[in-house]
């Protein structure tokens, strides 16, 4: 490399490296490493030992029961998936036609709303709505068109809404990028041939779109066959998937049956992974000739009635659980009634003195704001290097250090279980910081990455030229031209952290626990509005986190960042 | 002919059209009409319309006044897919997940003509473009010059009134592009159909069309063969942006009564055939190759009207060589001479300059 800054970094690469590396490595590979070396140990009479059998894998692949889960897994996903596909086409569509900016701004930040809420709330807003007493069921009653209420908990009804609902925007993301790069003249040129709106859009639109439908329904469909909570909460114990089965196997301390599972598991989110991948590949053939032009200039492009609605549609789908969390905070009365019967503040005053959530939230902030002082600097390093050298494993590392993106949460969190009771660190708060970091690592790597390409490279050469040496250099010329990468990795981090629920659920003792654990097991056992007004409370609390956050970076900048993903 | 009769022996008439985008005015006043079997170029520098214009005709655009006919009907408010015209766009736009035979038969398969006659057609038209093979190949296996050929055959299919090209060949190298303009022609000889070329490049418009229109802001400045265009350009815009020319500041001494005036350049008078009158200000455009160059010594000899001049520069170019001169009060004249056939001179050299009275086009101001 040619430029002057190569000679602070070169020497150095693997110093630049090593924090991740010990992070990704010593948390994330060897956990993974003890995952599969427990599957092939034995249990019996309801006790472990060390010796290798590899009859959990016998018993998994030649008990039926096991295939039935296996394929309700899949049977969820597939279905997830192609109803979040009808859902989110329409939406991206209709975004890309919305004119006003402001309008496009304010649905940007509901159809993302979601992901900054924790997956325990979420859930919470499902069950007010869709209970047997709920939201819904109320409102059907009170017209008269239902005399029962329409169950639709407690079986894959629910489970589905509310994975739609989460994963969502997933869908909508990758299906909107391409359809705002689409190239007009492709349009036009259809047109010209006679070709009218519906027949464009059928054979010319949709067909060239088809790259960014495979992206979103291979995220929608891997994230839902590794989801936990969402199942465990709405399911209630009738919707059998792997990772509940995970969860129940280390309940009754089955841990090489758990590993397998999660092994399994491992291999359907991988499987899944690559069937898309080589879907993606095969419309390569596909990339557009010449220069595109991507701006829609053409006369009558507008909004047309039937977008406006699926569109206004959508937007009050993913509002819809959050308001009716907060509206139910309010309520007077002890169980989820919807209307309310009567308005009062006594489940904030409970919230607030309730030691457990307080205890909960204290730990949750020190472990996010501990997690974030690794992970951040850690992913600032290995950005460095990876997009400043090159190396002979530079590939290699990278892909290493993404890896715990793909790999389901819930079989993280099995395998690290067992490598802290193995180094009998198991419950403490340095070990909860520790894989928060090595989850939040991937997210700051892609971001710093994207960050510092952004770097303008004359600055700093012309520091060093002014006479400033590399660190001086690197701390007051590349640092603050990295500001909006820094920033947006530290709140990826904090939300990753002080959402975390389905690894850490297993990592946590009773004594000493995270916010959302405690949430999670207040569900289990108690149906009030005291999880109302937490939520909100923590509702208002990301919002004011994540305002406070954007405030030091212009949205430009952010889009940029968000836009190389 | 009435203005009717006019209307429906032309294949395309634009009548008064104007093109505004708030203040800025994209096409202005624009009227014009083409023949049927016509190539037509519209030909002018970025932003002077005339894209702008062939999008009205395409039906992408709406004009913000007047009138728009195809073959005798109006057609301001039809849409692009329910017209007559076809368009090659520049970028070409072809689909690049439908092979070539697929991408010829798009406009007759919306069309749900029948799966023979598609077939035939789709089959005549590659054979017209010379890729009667290519079918089954994906548009990103073909080269520059075979996707551009793709690209009418696409348009031609559908036997348009019109064919509609926006700068299809200035995505190509110069080589591929000298070529593409010959079988472009060619095409349009066999299949008789009526082009309409949009095109910044002079040379190319002269080249091809049987007439141009020059184009600046927004405005027609002239219409008219090539020949026509290159030798009595109308005004400094057009003498100017087609070929390479002296534009010369004169004033207008005296009238003669032949036809033609005295006008004088600095240090210089000569007679041109103009009906400008005495004391007006213009200006002369004078072709690099309409002036002659000699020795002084062989002026004397022929005692003909010349001016004796000063080589201040010489570029030779290979065939052609090019010589800067001052004559006159010190007016600098551009002139270029066959390196073969002519005799060379150097810088300072004193020579004379001589051309003849019908060189010089007086230019509307």
């Amino acid at each position: 490399m040619s430029s002057a800054f190569a000679f602070m970094t070169r020497r150095h690469t693997p110093l630049l490296l090593l924090p991740a590396f010990a992070l990704t490595v010593g948390v994330f590979a060897s956990a993974m490493a003890l995952l599969f070396s427990y599957s092939a140990y034995t249990f019996r009479g309801g006790q472990l030992t060390e010796e290798v059998s590899f009859l959990a894998w016998q018993k998994f692949f030649t008990d039926p029961f096991y295939w039935e889960i296996v394929r309700n897994t899949i049977q969820l996903a597939l279905g997830v998936t192609g109803v979040a596909l009808l859902i989110g086409y329409p939406t991206a569509y209709a975004l890309t036609k919305v004119r006003s900016g402001k309008l496009l701004v304010a649905a940007y930040i509901i159809i993302f709303s979601p992901l900054l809420v924790s997956v325990v709330v979420r859930v919470y807003g499902w069950l007010l709505l869709l209970a047997d007493t709920g939201v819904i069921n109320a409102a059907l009653r009170a017209t008269g068109l239902i005399h029962d209420p329409i169950r639709m908990i407690y079986n894959n009804t629910g489970v589905i809404i509310a994975l739609v609902h989460i994963l969502l925007p997933f869908m909508i993301f990758p299906i909107l990028s391409v359809l705002l790069q689409f190239d007009n003249a492709q349009r036009e040129a259809a047109n010209d041939l006679g070709a009218s709106r519906l027949q464009t859009f059928v054979r010319v639109v949709f067909p060239l779109s088809l790259p960014g439908v495979i992206a979103g329904a291979q995220i929608v469909f891997t994230l839902t066959v590794s989801a936990f909570v969402t199942p465990e909460l709405l399911g209630g114990g009738k919707v059998q998937v792997l990772s509940r089965q995970i969860w129940s196997n280390v309940v009754d301390v089955n841990l090489p049956l758990a590993a397998v599972e999660a092994i399994v598991l491992l291999g359907l989110a991988l499987g899944a992974l690559t069937v898309f991948d080589l879907a993606g590949r095969s419309l390569r053939s596909m990339r557009a000739i010449g220069t595109p032009r991507p701006r829609d200039r053409s006369p009558g492009g507008g909004i047309d009635l039937v977008l406006r609605m699926v569109l206004i549609a959508v937007l009050l789908f993913m509002l819809a659980p959050l308001i009716f969390v907060i509206v139910n905070s309010f309520n007077s009365a002890a169980f989820n009634t919807f209307p309310p019967e009567g308005l009062s503040l006594r489940w904030y005053q409970f919230v607030l003195g309730y030691v457990p959530f307080r205890e909960g939230m204290i730990n949750s902030l020190i472990i996010a704001g501990t997690a974030i002082l690794i992970a951040v600097p850690a992913g600032t390093l290995a950005a460095l290097a990876l997009v400043r050298e090159r190396f002979v494993a530079r590939g290699g590392l990278r892909a290493l250090f993404l890896s715990p993106l793909v790999m389901p949460r819930v079989a993280v969190g099995i395998a690290v279980f067992i490598l802290l009771i193995r180094l009998r660190v198991f419950g403490t708060t340095g070990s909860l910081v520790l894989v928060h970091a090595m989850l939040a690592l991937p997210f700051c790597i892609v971001l710093l990455t994207a960050g510092l390409v952004g770097v303008n490279r004359t600055l700093e050469e012309a520091a060093m030229d002014l006479g400033a040496g590399p660190l001086r250099t690197f701390w007051q010329v590349t640092l603050p031209q990295m500001r909006a990468g820094l920033i947006v990795a530290t709140l990826f981090t904090f939300i990753t952290s002080f959402d975390e629920t389905e690894a850490s659920i297993f990592l946590v003792r009773p004594s000493n626990t995270t916010l959302p654990i405690q949430m999670f097991l207040y569900l289990e056992q108690y149906q009030n509005p005291t999880l109302a007004a937490l939520s909100t409370l923590l509702i208002a609390l990301t919002i004011l986190v994540v305002v406070v956050g954007l405030r030091f970076v212009r949205g430009a900048e952010v889009a940029r960042l968000v836009a190389r993903r | 002919m009435t203005a009717d009769e006019q209307r429906v022996a032309n294949v395309i008439e634009l009548r008064e059209v104007t093109r505004s985008y708030g203040d800025v005015i994209a096409v202005d006043h624009v009227s014009l009409g083409i023949k049927q079997g016509e190539f037509f170029a519209l030909l002018g520098p970025s932003g002077s319309g005339k894209t702008t214009t062939l999008r009205i005709l395409a039906g992408f655009e709406r004009p913000s006044g007047g009138d728009v006919f195809i073959r005798g009907r109006r057609v301001n408010d039809v849409p692009p897919y329910r017209r007559e015209t076809n368009l090659v766009f520049q970028q070409l736009a072809l689909f690049p997940h439908l092979d070539v035979y697929d991408n010829v038969a798009f406009g007759l398969r919306v069309k749900r003509r029948p799966a023979a006659e598609i077939g035939d057609r789709v089959r005549r038209a590659l054979e017209l473009v010379e890729l009667a093979d290519y079918g089954r190949r994906r548009i990103h296996q073909l080269s520059g010059g075979q996707q551009q050929r793709v690209a009418i055959a696409r348009a031609l299919v559908n036997e348009p009134a019109v064919l509609l090209l926006d700068e299809p060949l200035g995505a190509l190298d110069l080589k591929l592009r000298l070529q593409m303009q010959r079988e472009l022609k060619e095409m349009q000889r066999r299949s008789g159909t009526t082009f309409v070329y949009v095109t910044h490049d002079q040379g190319e418009a002269l080249a091809m069309a049987d007439r141009v229109a020059v184009m600046s802001n927004g405005k027609i400045v002239q219409i008219g063969v090539p020949e026509h265009i290159y030798s009595q350009p109308a005004t400094r815009f057009v003498a100017d942006f087609i070929g390479d020319t002296n534009i010369i500041s004169v004033t207008v001494l005296e009238r003669r009564p032949d036809g033609t005036a005295v006008l004088e350049a600095p240090g210089l008078r000569f007679a041109v055939s103009t009906d400008a009158s005495p004391g007006e200000s213009r200006y002369v455009s004078l072709r690099l190759e309409k002036i002659r160059i000699w020795a002084a010594a062989a002026v004397q000899a022929r005692s003909s009207a010349a001016y004796p001049a000063i080589v201040t520069d010489v570029t030779f170019f290979g065939p052609l060589t090019r010589y800067e001169v001052s004559v006159g009060d010190g007016l600098r004249l551009l002139l270029q001479t066959q390196t073969e056939s002519e005799e060379h001179f150097r810088k300072d050299d004193r020579v004379a300059v001589s051309w003849s009275p019908s060189a010089p086009v007086v230019l509307e101001n």
